[in-house]
């Protein structure tokens, strides 16, 4: 088979003196969607942080499209195609949604294009172009998420990293988010999703594996997983009564 | 003791006031920047004003140069010593936090104050044009030219600075690292440049200031310092992060003080300004000029 678009070997991160990541290994495979679940504070963002150049790891090795990255800062991984929507979404509050956009295309590589790729992003959140001068900070959560997702597609990624993306959204907008994330998929961008809505994270999913206190405790297909006894027994019991 | 003077002064003061105050705005958006990207207050923008005011100084005293031609040159050479100035004194601590940026500011403006003490005498110094002491008449009011033109520069200062930030791609970057820093980098803003871009202008205004401080008053050395506490009361009337706010905070505070020289005495100017900025931090921390909802960082 051939090489897979990111392949993560054996990646040890901390937080000062504190061990967040324990000898992680997993690998996406280029047009897949894959998820990383696991509960509170199991170091899944930590995860997408340290991929996305936020943090750097202590020791191991990130490779994508076939050369070393790990290390590199957030400026540089977004530029070679790593591109993260944070937890939170982390919007330009105080810009506008087009600014919120262009911004999203600040690299070199995705400027030449930015034009062509707002047309793309404009087509897929149809909500965006309406409301394309109005402050970010002041759309819904929905919304605000939709803008967070079509900005890092701006930048032209190889690689969409979604840090719980239907955190704090209602049911029914978090059904949207998930219809997205599979249109995406088929129009071949490669997604790494983190998520707590476990049953919806392996539904969603090629590839998934499990986090447990920083270390990777199952991976498999996302079906196999969903079907787990075990899985359901630690992750989904929980969640219905939540949800 | 107390009375209330006819209107025509009330007024001549106000206009004072204005046109004095808008050089501490010049200033305030400086600082404005500065601390919106990097956090820190520079402090060292005051002794960058005086250093552009003997600028413009000694280009009329060995060139005779128009001071308001001088701009030509002041104006470039600041922006190019600020990108250097980041780049040389503050590059490699910016990541390691504020304080030692802090640090380095203070230590900075200590350093330009003793230099230009030793380099051009601690004596002040003042700029004799053909129009110093030139006035406009309006109204049975009277203008004094130098700082109507101060004023002006800074009128256009804030619209540059403003339509920069708003219009251009770069300065939209600038806007994003000042809210959020992680997510500027996510899409690929490097913290280092936009760091340089804003102690670039930030420098560059205090150039423009420099020239209308020379153009108006006599300064000497150390007069720095207290044009930075001046800025910085600006900046917290106006509130952090608006470039028109801050230009306002200018305004406000040089009414302020010049309504406070005139009905006490000169030395109550200061205690006045430094009352209002204490009062001001302490029932609106946002800013006079800042609608209080909308933003959601301190």
């Amino acid at each position: 088979m051939a090489n897979p678009l990111l392949r993560v070997s054996d990646l040890n991160v901390f937080y000062g003196d504190a061990q967040a990541l324990w000898d992680i290994g997993f690998h996406v495979d280029e047009g897949g969607v894959y998820s990383i679940i696991g509960s509170n504070g199991a170091g899944k963002s930590t995860v997408l942080r340290t991929l996305s150049g936020l943090v750097r790891p202590a020791s191991g090795r990130v490779e994508f499209l076939g050369s070393r990255v790990e290390g590199k800062g957030a400026d540089v991984m977004v530029d070679l195609g790593i591109s993260l929507v944070p937890e939170g979404r982390g919007l330009f509050t105080g810009l506008t949604v087009l600014e919120n956009l262009e911004l999203g295309a600040f690299t070199k590589r995705a400027r030449k294009k930015s034009a062509k790729t707002l047309e793309w992003v404009n087509d897929l959140f149809p909500i965006i172009e309406t409301r394309k001068d109005q402050q970010a900070g002041k759309m819904s959560g929905g919304e605000q998420q939709m803008v967070a997702i079509g900005r890092a597609l701006m930048s032209r990624p190889r690689l969409l990293m979604l840090d719980e993306p239907s955190l704090g959204l209602a049911p029914l907008i978090v059904k949207t988010v998930f219809e997205i994330i599979r249109t995406l998929n088929e129009q071949k961008v490669t997604i790494l999703l983190v998520e707590q809505n476990i049953h919806q994270a392996l539904k969603v999913a090629d590839r998934a594996l499990v986090l447990k206190t920083g270390r990777i405790t199952m991976t498999g297909k996302g079906d196999e997983l969903l079907a787990d006894p075990e899985i359901q027994k630690a992750y989904m019991g929980t969640l219905r009564k939540g949800t | 003791m107390f009375y209330l003077p006819p209107i025509d002064i009330l007024l001549q003061i106000m206009i004072n006031g204005i046109l004095f105050g808008a050089m501490y705005g010049i200033a305030a958006i400086g600082l404005s920047l500065i601390f919106g990207t990097m956090q820190i207050i520079f402090i060292a923008q005051g002794a960058m004003i005086i250093l552009a005011a003997y600028g413009t100084f000694w280009l009329f005293h060995f060139f005779s140069m128009d001071p308001y031609l001088s701009i030509i040159v002041i104006f470039p050479v600041s922006v190019i010593f600020g990108l250097g100035l980041y780049q040389v004194l503050f590059r490699r601590v910016a990541r390691a936090g504020k304080f030692p940026s802090l640090l380095i500011a203070f230590g900075l403006m200590v350093l330009l104050e003793n230099l230009m003490s030793v380099l051009f005498t601690p004596n002040s110094r003042g700029l004799r044009t053909s129009y110093t002491a030139f006035g406009i008449s309006a109204l049975g009011l009277k203008i004094s030219f130098t700082r109507l033109m101060a004023f002006i520069m800074a009128i256009l200062a804030t619209t540059g600075v403003s339509l920069f930030l708003k219009k251009t791609l770069i300065g939209k970057a600038v806007r994003a690292a000042s809210e959020n820093l992680e997510s500027a980098t996510l899409v690929g803003i490097t913290p280092h440049k936009v760091n340089m871009v804003t102690f670039g202008i930030g420098i560059g205004l205090a150039g423009l200031a420099g020239v209308a401080t020379a153009t108006t008053y006599s300064f000497g050395p150390y007069f720095g310092f207290v044009f930075s506490l001046k800025a910085m009361i600006a900046l917290a009337l106006g509130g952090m992060g608006s470039v028109v706010g801050a230009l306002m905070g200018g305004v406000l505070l040089g009414v302020l003080e010049s309504y406070g020289a005139f009905f006490l005495t000169g030395g109550w100017a200061d205690v006045i300004s430094y009352a209002a900025f204490l009062l001001v931090l302490m029932f609106r921390p946002e800013g006079l000029f800042v609608r209080s909802s909308g933003s959601e960082r301190p």
